[in-house]
């Protein structure tokens, strides 16, 4: 699995660098109209993570490299959870730099005194970084999770087109589940009333969305490992 | 000593071609190659004998051990493989060809890559990217080379390259052939390349194996006769005392080219019929586009 990760590394380093300049640059402009740099923070992980993950998939299906791995001293299954281990190590990464981004921005606008900035209290600051990553994390996750199943098994061409029908019907379904349970959006509203209801202060609010971002990001994570063992499956049918 | 590759009655069926009974051995020492036209079978054959994809009948063997998908480890660690582009993603260096190759097999010898990458002139920070196609072979060839595999399975490796480096990518096969416990399975369009090398000559053509013969019989003993028309039947008749019952005869404007399995004994039989000696194209060229008589 090692041999998977460091070629994966290996193949996209180059395309992480040209991901995150983008990134920087996409950020720093929406920030202003914004007026925070929460949605810029949740955009780098966006982009750097789905950016990464299709042009590695990308790569697989060029010069044979794909049917070339699989005569490596690695197994089938070796080779689809090293590349699920290789999008995680990318995600925490992106991450990592995302929430440094979006500090690093914040502080410098609100100190060039750009209209709207100001330099929040660490402990407003922390939080809602928190909650921006691990919700674009999550859906990130999701995404993949959905995705890498169908590369796995048709390679990045061939998969295209049951990615974008699968993502439809989830998009629908999906939609469909949560008014059914959310009825008119009144659920919805009244768990957030009642999360600032109990909550004692700003601090406090947060502290309960970071924890239900992360709920949410530990769901998908399950969803990821269902993937990966769907993935193994459909793998080991492909025929190169 | 057992055989490097066992193939035997091998099957595989697609929807505009099958693979029809393919059976032939590599042995230990032996450079076997695979030649046919395009479309033949001979990419199939070697995806079969890789575990790349799914047979459907006959059995595989390499190593010792059956070939599947789910083909172990500690064969693939003794085999080494070249396709017929340089296969590494565009984006790795050189350099970090040898780092993959050191992750990925336990018997990786670096100096050996990086004695291979001098001779080839291949930079360590060079991208595969900005590689031409000779390069990315040689690469491939180094990469190959550089754990020390018992067996090398090469789909069309001296395509693309100039007649130098196909003749230094011979001259390595050579040195590697120099343990008689390697052994070679080389498709390849260029037969003048297994003219100079191969051992053994398997010719695939629509999915069966068409003929199995030693390069000697082909290129030491086995001739082309060029016949006039009032010869033909006498030579027809003389090939059929030698045990030739379906000679491969070609008719062509001039002249009738006849495949004689022993040109010597021809020459002897025939001293007014010019006979050269056959080449593995020649052989082949005449045996898949004359018919049998």
């Amino acid at each position: 699995m090692k041999t998977m990760i460091y070629s994966d590394y290996k193949t996209v380093r180059s395309i992480l660098l040209q991901l995150l300049v983008i990134a920087l640059i996409i950020a720093s402009i929406l920030a202003i109209p914004f007026g925070d740099t929460v949605a810029s923070t949740a955009m780098v992980v966006a982009i750097i993570d789905l950016g990464a993950v299709m042009n590695l998939c990308a790569y697989d299906d060029t010069s044979d490299w794909q049917r070339f791995r699989l005569t490596l001293p690695l197994s089938r299954t070796q080779v689809v959870l090293g590349r699920y281990a290789s999008v995680v190590l990318i995600m925490i990464g992106s991450a990592v730099v995302a929430a440094i981004i979006g500090f690093v921005l914040q502080m410098t606008l609100s100190t060039l005194g750009v209209e709207g900035f100001t330099l929040e209290p660490l402990s407003l600051m922390l939080p809602e970084m928190a909650i921006a990553v691990m919700v674009a994390t999550c859906l990130a996750l999701l995404t993949v999770a959905v995705a890498l199943p169908f590369i796995m098994r048709f390679g990045m061409t061939k998969a295209t087109r049951f990615i974008m029908v699968a993502m439809v019907l989830l998009y629908v379904l999906g939609l469909q589940g949560f008014s059914s349970v959310n009825s008119g959006g009144m659920a919805l509203e009244s768990l957030l009333t009642s999360l600032a209801g109990s909550a004692a202060s700003n601090e406090a609010l947060l502290g309960s969305l970071v924890g239900l971002a992360g709920g949410a990001l530990l769901v998908a994570c399950v969803v990821y490992v269902i993937s990966a063992l769907v993935a193994v499956r459909l793998y080991k049918t492909r025929q190169f | 000593m057992e055989n490097l590759i066992e193939v035997d009655q091998l099957r595989k069926t697609y929807a505009d071609f099958a693979l029809e009974d393919i059976s032939f051995s590599v042995e230990p020492g032996m450079v076997v190659g695979l030649i046919g036209s395009n479309g033949a079978g001979k990419t199939t054959t070697l995806k079969l004998i890789l575990g790349l994809i799914d047979k459907e009948g006959g059995s595989a063997s390499v190593l010792g051990q059956s070939v599947d998908s789910a083909m172990g480890a500690s064969v693939k660690e003794n085999i080494g493989v070249v396709f017929d582009s340089c296969s590494f993603p565009n984006s790795m260096r050189v350099k970090d060809i040898g780092s993959l190759g050191a992750m990925a097999y336990k018997s990786w010898d670096e100096l050996y890559f990086a004695e291979l990458c001098d001779r080839f002139d291949l930079a360590p920070k060079k991208t595969v990217g900005a590689l031409s196609r000779g390069m990315g072979m040689k690469l491939s060839l180094a990469f190959a080379l550089a754990h020390h595999p018992r067996l090398l399975i090469l789909d069309e490796p001296t395509a693309g390259l100039d007649p130098i480096a196909r003749e230094d990518l011979l001259e390595i096969l050579r040195d590697y052939m120099d343990d008689p416990n390697h052994g070679v399975l080389m498709s390849s369009h260029i037969t003048s390349d297994l003219d100079k090398i191969a051992d053994q000559v398997i010719c695939i053509d629509d999915g069966k194996v068409i003929f199995n013969l030693a390069q000697e019989d082909i290129g030491d003993k086995a001739g082309i006769a060029h016949v006039r028309s009032g010869e033909v039947a006498s030579v027809l008749a003389w090939l059929k005392t030698q045990g030739v019952s379906s000679p491969y005869v070609l008719k062509q404007d001039y002249e009738t080219v006849v495949l004689v399995p022993d040109r010597f004994e021809f020459a002897r039989s025939f001293p007014g019929i010019a006979v050269e000696g056959s080449t593995i194209e020649s052989y082949m060229t005449l045996v898949l586009k004359g018919g049998t008589q």
